[in-house]
């Protein structure tokens, strides 16, 4: 595999390093090199796991921020501005939510005063506008006397932001890479799963009584589509997802799948499958083997259909291993995504299912929605990348002030 | 400090409140289900087998400490119940006594295996942990008696009250009664303990098992094979 | 400007503890719950956790010790048989007291430690270094582990791995889901930890602090939780006695 060599990217610290290429062509291992040549001070390594980051000393994000802090309280209360960070001191750092934790990590490396800071793939968990106060700060932080060294597979949607930084293009070790299968897509799901129109009429929820997050959901939503949801954090994306999955119960309001009124809260996953932004929290079994089985043997007892699903998602390599002892984000994400496609629910709600993943991959996951949406499938996905929503051209739906506003695509 | 040594030392702080959360969590659930186990110390065991004997320990006693206030104000008083099943954890943990095995249907790596998968296959199999378990009841049985006597009258709401009851009307002291009711009911609680605790380890990637520096104790209970490790 | 401090919360807990251990009559057990432990419990709003730990707690073990040394064996433990079932009475029902004390006191001055002064308080009950980090990093962790159970039983169900909520169901859900559990905790652990050497956090003593420095003081909520103790701690002491 050819990799640049850390020592000769950047010569003179302070700077911004912005590491481009494809997965697996080295780029974490060259963060890692390079966050090394500043042993023995603070440095910070920020993964796609960012909540590894947030120490879990602090009972609140107050004290979080105070841990090891060295910068003075104006100079942090100055960046959290840059940032758009908009968090309550008191909440717990775990209750945020995943963009949130970024920024709250970005925070604390330079609160703590950090010489180094390395983003691996968090930046495009943000939404763009934060992505860009984001991107922003670290030109705060270069100022301040740190090497920030990045790795943004959305890179081409905010480059003008990235104003001074040095590109470096990581080279490809193409032979040994694990890709999405580019050719022709084999059978990742139940045949002629063909979904019912879901429809949503006046539903209401809140998660303390009195305090309605939804207020009046009326939505009609066809198979064979793809929708995008948008709405700003805490507008009620996953609530919503957790209604249609079935994890939650509405005050009132119908759901219905085609002409029958459902009620997922008693048969929970039957007609809706969500995807987590999380990966991790989705990986139940002890192999990524066994971990597509549990979704395929819902409808297909034939072992090939597993390898056929590992195939197309470039799991291939690893079907016997533990899906914790594959240290890469981007492969058990892929594999998160492969066993919630292949469940036997018709409706699909994936959320942000191109994190981690490098343009080429977001490519195929695009092909691949929009392949189960013509096979008959309904889905919905939620995306910051304007770029992969463009692919798909949906149908927008975005959820504001507890109700949504839809217009076509 | 050897910066190896310093980012074990400092995991091992780091996975107190994982042992902590599963005794508190497994305890309040079987409580609330009103199962006859009390499932209150896998996260004791568990943590001595992963991170050694002063972690598991601080695990014990802080659960309990902390369970106290949030769950039910009289478990600090068993603190050294729980200090007790730590330390005799890791004694039969240091021997190598707590090999688990599957019969061979099972297909588990690195264990050893005979015939095909039976229930007597699995209790020879899995013989040694068992007698380890009925151990660990026995000595949890003798610590917690004079609490449960001092403190309780004897009576602790469990189904080994009953057994208590029936024994002292039938003429036994109080202490004996106690003892002999603990005796009677810790051995398969504690056995389903161990057995659970070390499936917990089990279901951890191997890499994740050895990083908490007990490497040669895991393997000495077969937890832990270098061959099965990917590099 | 707070209190009770930290030492005094727990003096005025071990204060109260030893005198229900100590206390022998169930009058003054009972007059002490009641007069003190409930209208403290009502007004630091504890008094719901109160109750539950009655109903869930107390009660069952209650009932069985009347039923054991009140009926059974109708007699205090040591005593003959049927020999002084009013004493096997008053015996079940100084234990059950005894218990609603205990736990009283642990509630009141112990469940009522505001979350801003969790890092002040260990520090002040003489935690340091490893055991004040554990210490932090265990009250940290119960509502990052409520978020990751309610995280994993919605991804379990938005798989179809739950396809009805019967109990027996829930139930085969413990082991896939703890299992999962421990595993994200431990690996959470790990790399927290790393992260931890990496930043050198704790290369300095008193890298944790409180956002803001506490100051405690003794003031008329002290003065009026020590006269309550005392008073409880010497009626006690006397029922022991006397």
């Amino acid at each position: 595999m050819n990799t640049v060599n850390a020592a000769q990217i950047a010569t003179t610290h302070p700077t911004t390093v912005v590491l481009d290429g494809m997965n697996f062509s080295g780029r974490t291992d060259a963060l890692k090199k390079l966050l090394s040549q500043f042993s023995g001070k603070r440095a910070s390594f920020v993964p796609p796991e960012v909540d590894h980051v947030i120490s879990g000393l602090g009972a609140t994000v107050g004290e979080e921020i105070q841990l090891g802090r060295r910068r003075q309280k104006d100079e942090i209360d100055a960046f959290t501005a840059a940032l758009q960070m908009r968090v309550s001191h008191s909440q717990n750092p775990m209750t945020l939510s995943g963009g949130e934790k970024v920024q709250l990590a970005i925070l604390c490396a330079y609160a703590r005063g950090c010489a180094a800071v390395a983003l691996d793939v968090v930046l495009e968990q943000l939404d763009p506008r934060r992505r860009e106060a984001a991107i922003g700060a670290i030109r705060t932080m270069q100022e301040a006397g740190a090497s920030v060294f990045v790795v943004d597979n959305r890179r081409s949607e905010t480059w003008e932001c990235y104003a001074d930084a040095q590109l470096v293009t990581m080279s490809d070790g193409a032979s040994a890479r694990p890709r999405l299968h580019t050719g022709t897509i084999g059978r990742l799901s139940k045949p002629d799963s063909v979904a019912e129109p879901l429809s949503i009429n006046r539903l209401r929820f809140g998660y303390q009584r009195g305090q309605a997050i939804l207020h009046d959901i009326q939505v009609t939503l066809l198979p064979g589509r793809v929708y995008h949801l948008s709405g700003e954090n805490g507008t009620g994306k996953s609530t919503l997802a957790k209604l249609l999955v079935g994890r939650l119960q509405p005050w009132s309001g119908e759901i219905r799948f085609g002409e029958v009124r459902s009620q997922p809260w008693r048969q929970p996953g039957r007609h809706v499958a969500y995807h987590f932004q999380d990966p991790d929290v989705q990986l139940f079994t002890t192999s990524v083997r066994s971990e597509i089985e549990s979704s395929t043997r819902q409808w297909s007892r034939d072992p090939g259909t597993v390898s056929t699903i590992a195939r197309q998602f470039g799991l291939a390599g690893v079907l016997g291993r533990h899906p914790f002892e594959i240290d890469s984000y981007v492969l058990r994400k892929r594999l998160a995504l492969a066993a919630t496609i292949a469940c036997s629910a018709p409706w699909l709600i994936l959320d942000e299912p191109t994190l981690g993943q490098d343009d080429e991959s977001a490519g195929v996951i695009a092909r691949i929605i929009d392949l189960l949406a013509s096979q008959g499938r309904g889905i919905m996905v939620i995306s910051h990348s304007p770029d992969f929503i463009a692919r798909l051209n949906p149908s927008y739906l975005t959820l504001r002030n507890g109700v949504i506003l839809q217009r076509g695509g | 400090m050897q910066p190896d040594k310093k980012k074990i030392r400092l995991r091992v702080v780091a996975v107190v409140p994982a042992g902590i959360a599963v005794n508190l969590a497994l305890g309040t659930l079987v409580h609330t289900l009103k199962l006859p186990v009390y499932l209150d110390a896998v996260g004791t065991i568990a943590v001595t087998l992963l991170a050694g004997l002063r972690a598991g320990m601080i695990v014990g006693v802080a659960s309990f400490l902390i369970g106290g206030v949030t769950v039910n104000p009289v478990l600090p008083w068993f603190s050294g119940t729980q200090a007790v099943i730590a330390i005799y954890t890791y004694f039969v943990a240091k021997q190598g006594w707590l090999r688990t095995g599957r019969p061979s249907s099972a297909g588990d790596s690195g264990e050893s295996s005979s015939a095909s998968g039976s229930s007597r296959e699995w209790l020879l199999l899995n013989l040694r942990p068992i007698v380890c378990g009925v151990g660990l009841g026995v000595v949890a049985g003798i610590v917690s008696a004079p609490v449960i006597v001092a403190l309780f009258g004897g009576i602790t709401g469990s189904g080994a009250s009953l057994v208590v009851a029936f024994l002292l009307e039938s003429g036994q002291t109080l202490f004996r009664s106690v003892l002999l009711s603990g005796l009677a009911s810790e051995p398969l609680d504690k056995t389903i303990q161990l057995l659970l605790a070390i499936g917990l380890i089990r279901a951890l990637p191997s890499q994740l098992r050895v990083a908490f520096g007990q490497a040669d104790m895991l393997a000495r209970n077969a937890l832990y094979d270098k061959a099965t490790l990917h590099e | 400007m707070s209190e009770p401090s930290p030492l005094l919360r727990l003096a005025l807990f071990l204060l109260a503890a030893t005198g229900a251990i100590l206390a022998s009559s169930p009058l003054v057990l009972g007059a002490g719950w009641i007069g003190i432990a409930v209208p403290l419990a009502i007004l630091t709003g504890t008094a719901i956790a109160h109750a539950r730990f009655l109903v869930i707690v107390v009660t069952p073990i209650a009932v069985m010790l009347f039923v054991v040394w009140g009926w059974l064996i109708g007699a205090p433990p040591g005593a003959g048989h049927d020999s002084d079932r009013i004493a096997g009475i008053l015996f079940a029902a100084t234990t059950s007291l005894r218990l609603v004390v205990l736990g009283a006191a642990a509630q009141l001055f112990l469940l009522t430690i505001p979350r801003s002064q969790l890092t002040s308080t260990l520090r002040a009950w003489g935690l340091r270094g490893d055991l004040l980090l554990a210490g932090l990093a265990t009250f940290v962790f119960f509502p990052e582990l409520r978020v990751r159970a309610d995280q994993i039983l919605t991804a379990r169900m938005a798989r179809g791995l739950v396809p009805d909520l019967r109990l027996t169901t829930r139930i085969r859900q413990i082991a896939p889901s703890l299992g999962l559990l421990f595993t994200l905790a431990v690996r959470a652990a790990v790399n927290r930890a790393d992260h931890w050497a990496e930043q050198h956090l704790f290369d300095d003593e008193d890298t944790v602090v409180s956002e803001h420095p506490i100051e405690y003081k003794v003031g008329a909520v002290s003065a009026i939780l020590i006269g309550l103790v005392a008073i409880w701690l010497v009626a006690c002491i006397v029922s022991r006695v006397c």
